[in-house]
Parts: structure tokens; C-alpha cells; sequence
């Protein structure tokens, strides 16, 4: 306990050094949470879209969204195929086809349909009115947040072909991609940017999950002779295909999660370095009055655990500030990522930081501990 | 150096050298020594700046180790230890006080006192007690609470010398304690030193160059060219 103390005190009394040492492990354990969470959030993408009884039907060789063009006739085919319970035709109108991080999403679906392939949480009367008026639009919830929109009020988007559109209710689909999205009615988005009749997608319920695969192929064959051609595949597939950018960005995002733990690393050992240089007569004094090396070095690496710690609590609690605010995302090809801050992550974030600083503090704790003390102690007079 | 002391050997050094490199030759504050402190002695040991004072205390402090020669504490040969081993053998044999009292800064003079107890496998009530009493033989009780910035210099020596004797050692080792003393205070910090030898019987060795301190010893020995070269015996002044 008075070890500890002394530890804790010691660290305090360290003033700007403990500050700036306990501030860059911080950061580094921010930044770390902050590169785990895009991965989470990346999973997150794929498990929100794990219906296997959705299939998406895209025009073959396109890959971003605006470049699909399906003609809506296709919708009449595709659901007189055997085991197609639903079609719904949606057109996608984005602000952004690339890697964004201020991406507007139009959605023209049906919304008689919708919600046969869509879980979401709305107000009904809201709905209603949505099915009813074509000017209408349901702001996903965290379009809503980002924006400021409120229902009743009118916007135009000057940046998305001034499509306009009335703000009827807002939804929330439990943080899945569609949060960032607007619904509007797909035949009132076709003509306010004057293009009727093209569709980017179908969305296709399968009634047996087990037969999807079958489904798709039969979808792609009814069309294989046709000017445009159709590439149907599952929906978790299709997602997984359409956020590769994602998993190659997270995957590189990894990497620099574990060089910043390397960087915490290395900050802590030149901070416990440069601070042992001035204490090596407490140092000595230590070991004078009984204390062997082990114990010495446990006193120094005590004091980098109790700066692992505080510094991945604040390291931890700007993330959950952060992200769990939903202040930072990222789109691609139309689907918008969010990184997610669970609990695993924040847990891990704070071993990672506790024990980095653990890991730097140990070799010259060490060092700093088994030198001899006469070396600090020696007067020759 | 043979002694006629009242009590039974507590420290013997048997032909003990030590030599540094120095330039690009060596200097060798000890030479061959041989010395015998028994329990129960107040040792002084005097001399000029260079001559080894220190380093002989280090040496029975197992801070430094001889070149040769064998040294010998409550009949345990030191010479071998290892840091660790010495380090532990510390705790409990002995007591050292710096010049520069070196208390640890972040500690209370309590927490000063308890440091070296906080090693040693006893129970917590027994550990308060044992600071009690040296906080308390020490005179120092009613600034126990207080860090080290917040005492004088003659306090924060008694402090010192509470956490030498806290762990009730074998031998008090002191270099130059009352050399950042003025007079005044350093006459008290020398009678306290008297007092534990003479109410305690603590076998105390002091280095110091004052005359004044050096009056509170019963033996006083002098260093010169890496050899005890006088020993003068004194009545306890102080006593």
C-alpha cells in the first residue's frame, strides 16, 4: 500500500513530464480504440445485413450504385419467379460514390413494401403519411441527427440535383447503414431528377432462405439475354462485396493501431528512461534501505501501471465521447460506416494501454534498478 | 586494528582493499585494512577529503564491494553477497543517514520512517509501533505528518535517523550527518546519535571531518593514505 502510494505521489509530483507522458498515452489508446472500432463497425455493416432470404438484383459489371441502371420493368419478372414472395425496385440517388465522410444518401424505394425487407422503428402515423404523399421522405435517425432535419420541414439539395423533399418522421434501424439514409418514393425521386424508369436495385425476398442461391441464378438466366444483365446475389454477400473498400481500409487501419501500441510503447520507455536518469539516487536510496532490484523495478513499473491506467481511462473516455456521440464516419459506395464502440473494445483498448506502458516501463525499470548503487551512492573523500 | 570495546565483534574487516581508476592510473583509498568495531561502540572515523572514509562505510553498507579482503558483519561474511542478497541484509543490519538526509520526497516523514519496515514480514500493528517508538525516541512525532519540504534541516535529519533505526538494525552507518547542520541543530542531531548508543546500545561508525562531531565517539579513527594510521581513543564526551 505505501508502495503504492509512493507510486501514485511520485507520478504526480512528476508535473509536465507526467502530464505529456499520461496525454501520448491517452492519444495512442484513443487512436487505438478509434482504428478497433472501424473493424466493429465494419462487422457491424455485415451482421445488420445477414437476411439470407434478401437477395439484391444489380446490373452485372457495376460496381457503384449510380452506375446500376436496371429498368424497373424487370421488377414484374423477378416476382413471378418461383419461391420471389417480394420486389422492390429502389433507386439510389448519392451525394458521393467514393470514400466520404459527409455522404447524403437518397433512397427511392415503395413504401408499400418497404418494411417487408426493412426493420425499422417509426412512428406509424408517419408512415402512413409517407405511403401516401409523394413529396414525402423518412430521414434516417442519424441523417437526422447529422443535419438538423426535423419532420415538417422542407429541404432541397442543391448538391443532390435539387431533389427536394418534405421531412414526414424519422427512423431509427438499430445503427445499421440506413440510419444515414433518406427514403423517399422511388417514382417521385425518378422524376425529380428526371429519370424514369431506370432502377439501381431490387430487392428480393426469397420465401425459403435454403433455395436463395437457386433464386439468384434463375433471376440471372430470365435476364441473360437481355441488353442489360443482372448480377443477383445474396444480401450479406452483396454488402460484403460493396464495402470491400471498407475491410481494405480497416485492415490497413489495423496496422496502425499496432504501430501506435509500438509508439505507446516506445514514449513510455524513453519517459521512464529520461525520468530514472534523475532518480537514481532514490533509486539507490531505495535499494540502501532495503530494497532488492526486483522490488525497485516493481516501485518504477508501478509507476507506469498507474500511468497506463489513468492514461487509457482518458484514452478510453474520449473514445466513447467520440464515437459513441456518432460524430465520426465514413462512406463508401453509398454505404455509410460507423465505427462501433462496444464494450470489448473499450476493454481492450485499456489492456492494450495499461499493459504497453507496462511492457515500456519494464525494461529500463529494470535497467534503472539493478545498476549499482554505489554508482549513485560513491563518495570518495 | 585490534579494539578493546565492551562488546562482542559486530563488524571486522579482514585485509580489505579497494582501488578506482582514477585518470589513467588508480587510486587506492583502502589498503590492506583491518578493523574491528564491537557491539555497542560509537565510532568515529576522520581523515582528509580522498582518503577512503566513504568508501570504507559503503563497503560495510555492502553498497560497494572489496577488491580483496573479507568483511564480516554480526558474523555473517558480506563479501559474497550478491546486490540482492546485500540489499535484503540491509533492511534488517543496517541503518545508514546521509549528509543530505535523502528522504524520500513523496513520503510524509511517517511514510519515511515505515519504508524500510514495509519489507520486513511483520504485522501491521507491530510495524506502527516500531515507527511509534523511533518517531518518538527521535523527538520527531508531532511533525510526522509533514513532507520533507516541510521540515527544517534538523528535523528532516531526525527523520532520517527514525528510518535508520526503525527496523531496530545492528549497526548505524552515518556519513557526514550533520555536515548541511548548522551548530546549533547539529549538536542536537549528535546528542540523539549518543543517546541511542547510550540508552539503546546502537553501535553507531560516523565519518566526518568536525572535531565537534568527532568528540562523541569513543574511538576516533584516522584515515591516511588507505590505512588507519592513528587511533585515538577518548572518553565519551557526551556521555
Amino acid at each position: 500500500m505505501l508502495m503504492l502510494r509512493m507510486a501514485l505521489r511520485t507520478l504526480l509530483s512528476g508535473g509536465l513530464r507526467s502530464l505529456l507522458t499520461i496525454g501520448s498515452v491517452a492519444v495512442c489508446v484513443f487512436v487505438f480504440s478509434l482504428l478497433l472500432s472501424l473493424d466493429e463497425g465494419v462487422q457491424g455493416m455485415l451482421e445488420s445485413s445477414s437476411d439470407e432470404g434478401v437477395l439484391i438484383v444489380f446490373e452485372k459489371y457495376k460496381a457503384c450504385p449510380p452506375y446500376s441502371r436496371l429498368p424497373v420493368s424487370y421488377a414484374s419478372q423477378i416476382a413471378a419467379i418461383d419461391n420471389v414472395s417480394a420486389v422492390m425496385p429502389v433507386r439510389f440517388l448519392l451525394s458521393d460514390c467514393g470514400t466520404t465522410t459527409n455522404l447524403i444518401a437518397i433512397h427511392g424505394v415503395e413504401p408499400s413494401v418497404f418494411r417487408e425487407f426493412r426493420d425499422i422503428t417509426v412512428d406509424e402515423a408517419a408512415w402512413q403519411a409517407f405511403t401516401q404523399e409523394k413529396g414525402g421522405a423518412m430521414v434516417g435517425s442519424r441523417a437526422a441527427a447529422k443535419y438538423g432535419w426535423q419532420p415538417g420541414q422542407t429541404v432541397t439539395l442543391a448538391q443532390l440535383r435539387g431533389v427536394s423533399f418534405n421531412v414526414l418522421g424519422i427512423y431509427d434501424s438499430g445503427g445499421s447503414s440506413l440510419d444515414e439514409v433518406v427514403l423517399v418514393d422511388r417514382e417521385y425521386l425518378e422524376q425529380s431528377i428526371n429519370e424514369v424508369g431506370a432502377v439501381t436495385m431490387f430487392l428480393t425476398k426469397v420465401d425459403d432462405a435454403s433455395l436463395s442461391g437457386q433464386v439468384a441464378d434463375r433471376i440471372d438466366s430470365n435476364f441473360a439475354n437481355y441488353a442489360t444483365l443482372t448480377r443477383t446475389t445474396p444480401e450479406k454477400g452483396f454488402m460484403a462485396q460493396q464495402i470491400s473498400g471498407f475491410s481494405e481500409l480497416v485492415a490497413f487501419a489495423q496496422l496502425i493501431a499496432w504501430l501506435s501500441l509500438g509508439l505507446l510503447m516506445l514514449a513510455t520507455a524513453n519517459s521512464v528512461s529520461m525520468g530514472l536518469r534523475d532518480r537514481m539516487r532514490e533509486v539507490a536510496q531505495l535499494k540502501l534501505l532495503g530494497f532488492d532490484s526486483r522490488l525497485a523495478a516493481q516501485l518504477i513499473v508501478m509507476e507506469s501501471l498507474l500511468t497506463g491506467i489513468l492514461a487509457s481511462v482518458i484514452g478510453v473516455a474520449l473514445a466513447i465521447l467520440v464515437l459513441g456521440r456518432g460524430a465520426v464516419s465514413i462512406s463508401v459506395e453509398g454505404y455509410t460506416m460507423y465505427p462501433q464502440f462496444s464494450l470489448a473494445t473499450a476493454l481492450a483498448s485499456f489492456i492494450a494501454g495499461v499493459g504497453m506502458c507496462l511492457a515500456g516501463g519494464y525494461i529500463p525499470a529494470r535497467r534503472g534498478a539493478s545498476r549499482p548503487i554505489g554508482l549513485a551512492l560513491r563518495g570518495v573523500d | 586494528m585490534s579494539n578493546d570495546g565492551k562488546g562482542n565483534p559486530l563488524v571486522e574487516l579482514r585485509g580489505v582493499s579497494r582501488r578506482f581508476k582514477s585518470g589513467g592510473g588508480f587510486i587506492t583509498p583502502l589498503d590492506n585494512v583491518d578493523l574491528t568495531i564491537n557491539e555497542g561502540e560509537f565510532v568515529v572515523l576522520m581523515g582528509p577529503s580522498g582518503t577512503g572514509k566513504s568508501t570504507m562505510l559503503n563497503l560495510i553498507a555492502g553498497i560497494d564491494k572489496p577488491d580483496s579482503g573479507r568483511i564480516i558483519v554480526a558474523g555473517e561474511d558480506i563479501t559474497g553477497y550478491s546486490e540482492d542478497a546485500l540489499a535484503r541484509w540491509r533492511t534488517r543490519a543496517i541503518g545508514y543517514i546521509f549528509q543530505q538526509f535523502n528522504l524520500l520526497s513523496v513520503l510524509t516523514a511517517r511514510e519515511n520512517v515505515a519504508l524500510p519496515l514495509s519489507l520486513l514480514p511483520l504485522a501491521a500493528a507491530r510495524k506502527r509501533e516500531l515507527v511509534d517508538t523511533a518517531l518518538e525516541v527521535t523527538g520527531i512525532t508531532d511533525r510526522s505528518g509533514h513532507y520533507p519540504r516541510q521540515l527544517s534541516g534538523g528535523q528532516e535529519q531526525r527523520v532520517a535517523i527514525a528510518r535508520a533505526i526503525a527496523c531496530d538494525p545492528l549497526l548505524l552507518l552515518g556519513d557526514e550527518p550533520t555536515g548541511a547542520l548548522d551548530s546549533k541543530t547539529a549538536k542536537m542531531v549528535m546528542e540523539l546519535l549518543a543517546e541511542l548508543n547510550r540508552r539503546f546500545n546502537k553501535t553507531i561508525l560516523l565519518v566526518t571531518h568536525d572535531p565537534a562531531v568527532a568528540a562523541y565517539g569513543q574511538r576516533v579513527l584516522h584515515l591516511n593514505d588507505g590505512h588507519i594510521e592513528e587511533e585515538v581513543r577518548t572518553e565519551h564526551a557526551h556521555a
